[in-house]
């Protein structure tokens, strides 16, 4: 092999080598579901102020950090007044949005907890099974996140810098105060010479060596990286924005109900669907009326039913079942024949 | 008065400036641009906002544009969730507008506040305008970029409080020489995908949160209030397929409420019959199982919920079908008798009131040869059946409920050991 072909190939070699690495960053998870926690029952989930139990930036960083935040062309002001756990927190709920779990708002949360004097780092250090136990009455959930910020902590190494940072969560059930999920998620970013700064002249080279490990430090690559562990966090709760755009819709073949002829206070209404086994569906009678819950029998034989109430002035609706599958996706077929017609009540719409 | 200012402040600005000067490109876009009517909004900040769909102002905002804009309102709602206002879900909002025969653009463009605000029943108004949505993309370079409007009127007033104005855009690539290598490589990647839309909207959102006003006094929450719950069940046992389950509720007015079997059996919606009284009722199905205390919710339009566990109100269900049978075998039976006999042991799950036996044709349809009492645990097929090629066995339960199938395939005067479950 002629030389110049040899360093190409070590080059090459080099880049597929220590690409993957360099990528990759350092990134640790674990996660843990309670037996029989299906995460597609809609669960009320309220978030807790999270509590931080990081040390804090390495001692010989400290100085440095410090100007760091100071200095205008790296600090970010609307970023600094935020400290860890109220960065981690809004990002953590940001991201649970995309779990079939239903959030309780986070300021309903503060002000609930601010009205009724609650003293949650006692939730957090005493007896959490208890504390859930007290605090969903109180917040009207059916289930607590707890988190901890384990790691927020920036180090400087003159051409390389490194930010950390790790959480961990539970998710408890406020009626048994047992824990229904818990992740424990760590990752790092690191910018500087690892990352290969890019420079087109000498000049360029000695900016980006020297400016890129200091751009690494800043509190948005903490947010960033926040928003990367919170995604990972709900892992096993939610699948991936990949998982699910690879995830098949899935197929509901037949939907059918047994009100044919105008129905009366104290019917039921029976609703059968044939779909693909293993959904969680429900119907609804138009969109105005809250879905019912519906059981799969055999496999694939779903059925559901609705007692007829004066709640349910129905004047020709259409019917709409709705099926999840156990990786999120998620299809519906509406009926409107025959349309379902409630008589003898007046409409209060 | 009016007063306009940059949200992030002179300094970033200009280390935003000083830093594209010397590196060119990266993560772009200034601080939004905020109007605040001051002497309006302290005169009487509002409690409740709407946050009305996004509309597309821009008609070539390119492929799945609606569907953007539908994303971005959500991120503008997740973030704006934490500030101190009651907001309206965005699902509520639209069963609102739907109700009202204003979901459709143009006629949500033509309502008035006092208009929306009344049907909405909120102080405020929310408006999104999303101006242009562009993601341009050369290999080495990219530049994906959103833009919006948000205004907030006043409904009781028709006075506009709040207007933003905000870019949030992403440029990157190898090309622009920003920063790292590696970090560019990825940055492009990701922009390729949905992903970088998504990241791109959050960071839009988190920006217009930031810049929005929070109101003078924080928004207080009361939940509303549950008075009595009612459960009426089977008392003292195991309920199974065909009971029914009813929820009493006496509550606030005007709530949205629902019950919960433990977690197994959840969101039974409760309808309000009259205003405070609400009835729901749940009649257990084949394939049921749950366990736990009853609990109830109700919801005001805002998302504030009570939440009422009733004492001693703890039900088991379980309307499973017997479990597959086990250890399914085969044998031929004696000289004298002819046929198969077959073996198994019951199942997990609800006691079998009886077996069920078939034969599976070449189609894997089952057709019933023979039925036995719970309490055994053996048949004999006759010869006829003897020759197809599987037989299968299912538990059946008091109600006709009929579980899964063991099989065993069978070889006729010959001992078949192979056997399976199928569900």
């Amino acid at each position: 092999m002629r030389p110049r072909g040899f360093a190409r190939a070590l080059g090459l070699g080099l880049v597929l080598g220590l690409g993957p690495a360099l990528f990759a960053g350092c990134s640790s998870a674990l996660h843990r579901r309670a037996d029989g926690f299906d995460p597609r029952v809609p669960l009320r989930v309220a978030v807790l102020p999270f509590v931080d139990r990081s040390t804090g930036d390495a001692v010989v960083s400290k100085p440095l950090t410090a100007v760091v935040d100071l200095l205008p062309i790296l600090s970010d002001d609307k970023l600094t007044k935020e400290n860890a756990a109220s960065i981690f927190r809004t990002q953590f709920a940001g991201n649970l949005h995309r779990t079939p779990l239903a959030m309780v708002d986070l300021h309903v949360v503060d002000s609930l907890i601010d009205h009724r004097r609650m003293d949650i780092l006692a939730a957090y250090d005493r007896d959490r099974v208890a504390g859930a136990k007290a605090l969903g009455g109180v917040l009207g959930a059916d289930a607590l996140v707890f988190g901890w910020v384990l790691e927020w902590d920036r180090d400087y190494y003159g051409l390389e810098s490194a930010v950390r940072a790790g959480l961990r969560v539970e998710l408890r059930d406020t009626t048994t105060g047992g824990i229904l999920f818990e992740s424990e998620v760590r990752d790092s970013k690191y910018a500087g010479i690892s990352k290969v700064p890019i420079a087109y002249s000498p000049e360029g080279a000695i900016q980006s060596a020297i400016v890129e490990p200091l751009k690494g430090l800043r509190n948005t690559v903490f947010a960033t990286l926040a928003d990367d562990i919170s995604r990972a966090s709900i892992a096993g709760l939610a699948p991936t924005a990949e998982e699910r755009a690879a995830a098949p819709a899935p197929r509901i073949y037949f939907v059918a109900h047994s009100g044919s002829g105008p129905l009366r206070p104290g019917d039921e209404l029976v609703v059968v669907a044939v779909a693909d086994p293993g959904l969680r569906a429900t119907f609804q009678v138009d969109e105005d009326y809250a879905p019912v819950p519906m059981t799969e029998g055999a496999p694939g034989s779903y059925r559901g039913t609705l007692r007829i109430s004066p709640a349910h002035p129905f004047k020709g609706e259409t019917l709409r079942v709705r099926g999840v599958s156990a990786s999120l996706a998620a299809s519906t077929m509406t009926v409107g024949r025959p349309p379902i017609v409630v008589a003898g009540i007046a409409s209060a719409r | 008065m009016t007063r306009a200012r940059n949200a992030t402040g002179a300094a970033p600005a200009l280390a935003l400036a000083l830093l594209a000067a010397t590196t060119m490109g990266g993560a772009a876009g200034c601080g939004p641009e905020v109007v605040v009517r001051e002497a309006a909004f302290k005169k009487a900040a509002p409690a409740s906002v709407a946050i009305l769909p996004f509309q597309l102002v821009d008609d070539d905002a390119g492929p799945r544009a609606d569907l953007k804009a539908a994303a971005l309102r959500e991120a503008f709602h997740r973030r704006f969730s934490s500030l101190a206002y009651l907001h309206l879900e965005s699902e509520e909002t639209d069963k609102r507008l739907r109700r009202a025969g204003l979901l459709d653009p143009k006629k949500l463009a033509g309502a008035t506040p006092a208009e929306l605000g009344k049907r909405l029943e909120v102080d405020a108004i929310l408006r999104g305008e999303v101006l242009s949505l562009a993601n341009l993309s050369g290999g080495v370079v990219y530049r994906q970029s959103i833009s919006a409007r948000l205004t907030l009127a006043d409904a009781r007033t028709g006075e506009t409080l709040v207007a933003i104005e905000h870019t949030e855009a992403d440029t990157g690539g190898v090309l622009v020489g920003s920063g790292q290598l590696v970090d560019a490589i990825r940055d492009t990647v990701d922009n390729s995908s949905d992903v970088g839309f998504v990241r791109l909207a959050e960071r839009f959102a988190e920006s217009a949160v930031r810049a929005f006003p929070p109101p003078p006094a924080p928004a207080r929450v009361v939940p509303p209030r549950i008075d009595s719950v009612e459960v009426r069940a089977p008392a003292g046992r195991t309920l199974r397929a065909g009971d029914e389950i009813e929820v009493r509720v006496r509550a606030t007015p005007g709530g949205a409420a629902f019950f919960d079997v433990g977690r197994d059996l959840a969101e039974v919606p409760l309808f309000e019959e009259a205003p405070g009284s609400y009835r729901g009722a749940y009649r257990v199905a084949h394939g049921d199982r749950a366990a736990g205390p009853v609990s109830v919710h109700v919801s005001d339009r805002f998302g504030a919920t009570a939440r009422s566990v009733p004492p001693g109100g703890e039900l088991t269900i379980d309307a499973r079908p017997p479990g597959a049978p086990q250890h399914l075998a085969a044998t031929a039976a004696a000289a004298g008798e002819g046929g198969v006999r077959l073996e198994w042991a019951a199942g997990a799950g609800t006691k079998a009131a009886g077996w069920r036996i078939y034969t599976i044709d070449g189609h894997g349809a089952p057709a019933l040869v023979a039925e036995v009492k719970g309490g055994e645990t053996r048949a004999r097929v006759p010869p006829a059946a003897a020759g197809a090629r599987l037989l299968a066995v299912a538990g059946v339960d008091e109600r006709g409920a009929v579980g899964p199938l063991s099989f065993v395939e069978i070889n006729p005067g010959k001992t078949i050991a192979k056997g399976g479950t199928s569900r």
